[in-house]
């Protein structure tokens, strides 16, 4: 029952352990994604600290090239190029799902907003400054042509007022179109230089016009709110990796803890498992002992009943001894004596005598432990004359016919007679427990050559076991036995012997009668145990 | 960080310009620099592709055929020719310098290099042909195969051919031309008349759009501000230019400032190729662009000062 419930708490660590790998998986594989999302945040900062340099750099040199501070687009062409390339950088790069992409798609459109400008601010500037070049000898060319007085003052007033809108540009773009629409007027009834009066017009309007719309794209530049883009790019960056580190921290915390109680369950796993294994040894221990206890029982009971028998051998010829004795007594006493008498009377008794001493040593070679006694050649014959010996007497007087079948006399075999001899004496005990009441009783042995193995069939009048019970006759400690009769050994006792012989030991069910068989190889094969001791001998 | 040196580089700049009044940043033309950090390798793999005729369907013109090296860079043609003797419509401009140009064609719908090399291999009127087919041919070469292996760890892709031609192309900048050199301070490197000219280059205006490192290249411009070109015998399908492109009314007649740098050895000159000779084309700027007449005798300057733009390629000047 225990073992059973190690075996589920056993189970239920297992999958406790599976569920807190998997999740110890799953956290750790989560902190790493925040990990590299941490570094992509990174990364996506330091390039964006680079997009607001580049931002600030391109007002600058478009200012520098508005103010004709610069006199080529070199830097503004470059610089531009660069912030688009980064942003575009950053946008291609980036594949987090969350606000930050339309905040960069926003950056992207402000950007190319602000380059469209740039583009419009360089065609129009370059416009712009050929005109105001040419200014001044505009005004050289009209001054040289000798003009009326009061035109060439409407001419010179026409420069002056552009030059006064290129250097104060303002939003009253039509008040300074219409000054000049009144003075171009007038300049057309000029019957002058017609291609001169036309170049004036032309760059007069080339100038008015650009300069406003380079004020418009230079303000449309500025105004477009990439700074607050900007800012809230980074903002989102900043707010975004506090929150990422915040929830690796805590992923991190409880993968440790995760990792501490998956240790500390198979901690435990390993120390129940290893208690669990103690047991099953101790266990097993103790009931190779009790068993060894029951069957030293089993063998005193059968000593005791042998006891019985052992009586009853010596008995008689001791009573034969004594009968002779004393016909022999009585013949010395008389003066006749009867020498050829005698001496038969004597042999008798030495015959008597070593009977006695045989069965003395057969007694005494049963009771010691013959598990360890050598492998020995001996013929069946000796083996099942020694068994007979010891209970034949019983079975004569309890009205049992024990028969042996046929067998070759000279069939030998390998092994330790002693067990052999209690295997058959265990198995007629039983069959003897078993048909005590039965009306007919009978016992028989068969002894089989096969080959290879002798097999010993044991037969009783029984009428067989039935199923339920055949089931159980091996185990140890069972019996049907009346109570105090039998240990419940016979069998596993049997059973143990013939497997150190390597043998078989079978119910043979298809027979009518109760019928035993036990089938022990002729040659003795050493089992492993015997190895062992064998290799332990020579130290 | 390279972007973050040079805009330390640029702002350090600046303040000693204004502190040293140096004369050098205040010029719109800017000295010639080469191109740095290009891999030699994607070089060597570029010059071979550039003059690789299996570019085209019918194996019979490379990118060399209208951007011939020892021509200028160009072919000389009013319009490009492409296979089988078909005829373009629009000049060829010069391949030497044009990495430093901040877009591609002459309507500028190339945002790069790599952009504009993949156009004329599948514009049907040029080279006629695709990637499949050219990878097919290309990885016929063992040669090309371990080249591209080395470079790409890949075989020909149409991405790694155009990498390599235009690494080939950013690497043909046309260094130390006279011009250059007087920019330098050799004050003798060019004539009188060509330092004369430069003065008028910049007076007129003409610097208003042709300025910086390649006298041009980094802006668009209206051609026809001075003067519609509806009437001029320059009239092309092109003139339209940007808006072809991009459809947007800000763009008609837009085209791209073309650089001026070897400008005396691509003839004949625009987008039309109508114009033959240097003079010509100034006197063509000088009516559309700025709306003034100028003199014989400023024309000539004029070019005198361009024809000093002229660079050298592998250490020979320009011809």
């Amino acid at each position: 029952m225990s073992r059973v419930q190690n075996n589920i708490s056993a189970k239920s660590i297992m999958v406790i352990v599976l569920i807190i790998a998997v999740l110890t998986i799953l956290f750790y594989f989560g902190s790493q994604q925040r990990e590299s999302q941490i570094d992509q945040y990174v990364l996506i900062h330091q390039k964006m600290e680079t997009v607001v340099l580049l931002h600030s750099v391109q007002n600058e040199v478009l200012l520098q090239s508005y103010s004709s501070f610069s006199k080529h687009y070199d830097f503004l062409t470059k610089y531009s190029h660069q912030l688009n390339f980064a942003i575009n950088d950053i946008e291609h790069n980036t594949k987090i799902k969350t606000e930050l992409p339309l905040l960069l798609k926003r950056l992207k459109e402000q950007a190319n907003d602000r380059q469209q400008q740039i583009e419009r601010f360089k065609s129009s500037n370059a416009i712009l400054q050929n005109s105001i070049q040419y200014l001044p000898t505009l005004f050289t060319r009209v001054l040289k042509m000798g003009l009326k007085r009061q035109d060439s003052n409407t001419i010179l007033h026409l420069l002056n007022t552009v030059q006064s809108f290129y250097i104060n540009p303002t939003d009253q773009e039509h008040q300074y179109a219409n000054q000049i629409a009144k003075s171009l007027s007038t300049l057309n009834l000029l019957t002058g230089s017609s291609s001169l009066v036309g170049e004036i017009k032309l760059h007069s309007t080339l100038i008015l016009k650009r300069k406003s719309k380079i004020y418009q794209l230079v303000k449309h530049y500025l105004e477009v709110p990439i700074q607050l883009n900007i800012t809230a790019i980074m903002d989102e960056l900043v707010r975004r990796t506090d929150q990422i580190r915040w929830e690796l921290l805590v992923l991190q915390r409880i993968l440790y803890a995760l990792l501490v109680l998956l240790m500390l369950l198979v901690a435990y796993y390993i120390i129940s498992l290893n208690r669990a294994r103690v047991l099953a040894i101790t266990n097993a221990n103790l009931i190779s002992n009790q068993q060894i206890e029951l069957k030293s029982k089993e063998k005193l009971a059968s000593i005791g009943e042998m006891a019985s028998h052992v009586a009853h051998e010596i008995n008689n010829p001791l009573s034969v001894i004594y009968l002779n004795l004393r016909a022999v007594k009585n013949q010395f006493a008389s003066e006749k004596a009867d020498i050829g008498k005698c001496s038969s009377k004597v042999e008798k008794i030495e015959d008597m005598s070593k009977r006695i001493g045989k069965i003395a040593k057969d007694l005494l070679a049963f009771s010691r432990d013959a598990a360890r006694d050598p492998i020995e050649k001996v013929t069946v014959k000796q083996l099942v004359d020694d068994t007979l010996s010891i209970c034949h007497e019983k079975f004569v007087n309890q009205g049992v016919n024990l028969t042996v079948g046929d067998y070759s006399t000279d069939l030998t075999i390998e092994c330790r007679a002693i067990q052999i001899s209690q295997i058959l004496l265990n198995l007629f005990t039983n069959a003897y427990d078993a048909i005590e009441d039965l009306p007919t009783r009978w016992i028989r042995l068969e002894v089989e050559d096969e080959q290879e193995v002798i097999k010993f069939v044991v037969t009783d009048c029984g009428s067989g076991i039935p199923d339920e019970v055949a089931q159980k006759i091996f185990n140890p400690f069972f019996t049907t036995k009346v109570h105090g009769r039998g240990t419940g050994l016979g069998l596993s006792i049997i059973n143990g012997i013939v497997e150190k012989h390597r043998g078989k030991f079978e119910l043979d069910s298809k027979c009518q009668n109760t019928r035993f068989i036990v089938t022990i190889p002729k040659r003795h094969l050493a089992t492993d145990e015997e190895q062992i001791d064998s290799k332990k001998m020579p130290s | 960080m390279s972007i973050r040196r040079s805009i330390l580089i640029f702002i350090v700049s600046l303040l000693s310009a204004s502190t040293f009044a140096d004369n050098f940043l205040q010029e719109p033309i800017q000295l010639l620099v080469p191109a740095t950090d290009l891999d030699q390798r994607k070089v060597i793999l570029g010059d071979r592709l550039f003059h690789e005729t299996k570019l085209s369907g019918d194996n019979t013109i490379s990118c060399a055929s209208c951007h011939s090296l020892a021509t200028g860079g160009v072919d000389r043609l009013p319009f490009a020719k492409g296979i089988k003797g078909q005829v373009g419509n629009i000049n060829t401009p010069t391949v030497f310098n044009s990495g430093k140009n901040f877009v591609q064609f002459w309507n500028g719908r190339a945002q790069n290099l790599e952009e504009q090399a993949a156009g004329p291999v599948h514009n049907p009127g040029e080279m006629g042909s695709n990637w499949l087919d050219v990878i097919t041919k290309l990885e016929k070469d063992s040669a090309y195969l371990k080249q591209f292996k080395e470079i790409y760890n890949s075989g020909p892709t149409g991405e790694a051919i155009v990498d390599a031609i235009a690494t080939f192309e950013r690497s043909l900048v046309t260094l130390n031309s006279p011009f250059d050199q007087y920019l330098k301070g050799d004050k003798d490197a060019i004539s009188p008349k060509a330092k004369k000219g430069y003065q008028h280059f910049k007076s007129l205006g003409c610097a208003a759009c042709h300025q910086g490192q390649g006298v041009g290249g980094n802006l668009f411009q209206i051609f026809g501000v001075a003067k519609s070109l509806k009437d001029s015998k320059i009239k092309n399908p092109n003139d339209l230019g940007r808006y072809l492109h991009t459809n947007n009314e800000f763009d008609r007649y837009l085209f791209k400032v073309p650089m001026l740098r070897n400008v005396a050895v691509t003839a004949p000159y625009f987008h039309s190729g109508q114009v033959q000779t240097l003079e010509g084309a100034i006197r063509v700027m000088a009516e559309f662009q700025l709306g003034r007449q100028i003199s014989d005798e400023e024309v000539e300057d004029i070019a005198a000062f361009l024809r000093s733009l002229t660079g050298e390629y592998k250490g020979e000047r320009l011809k």
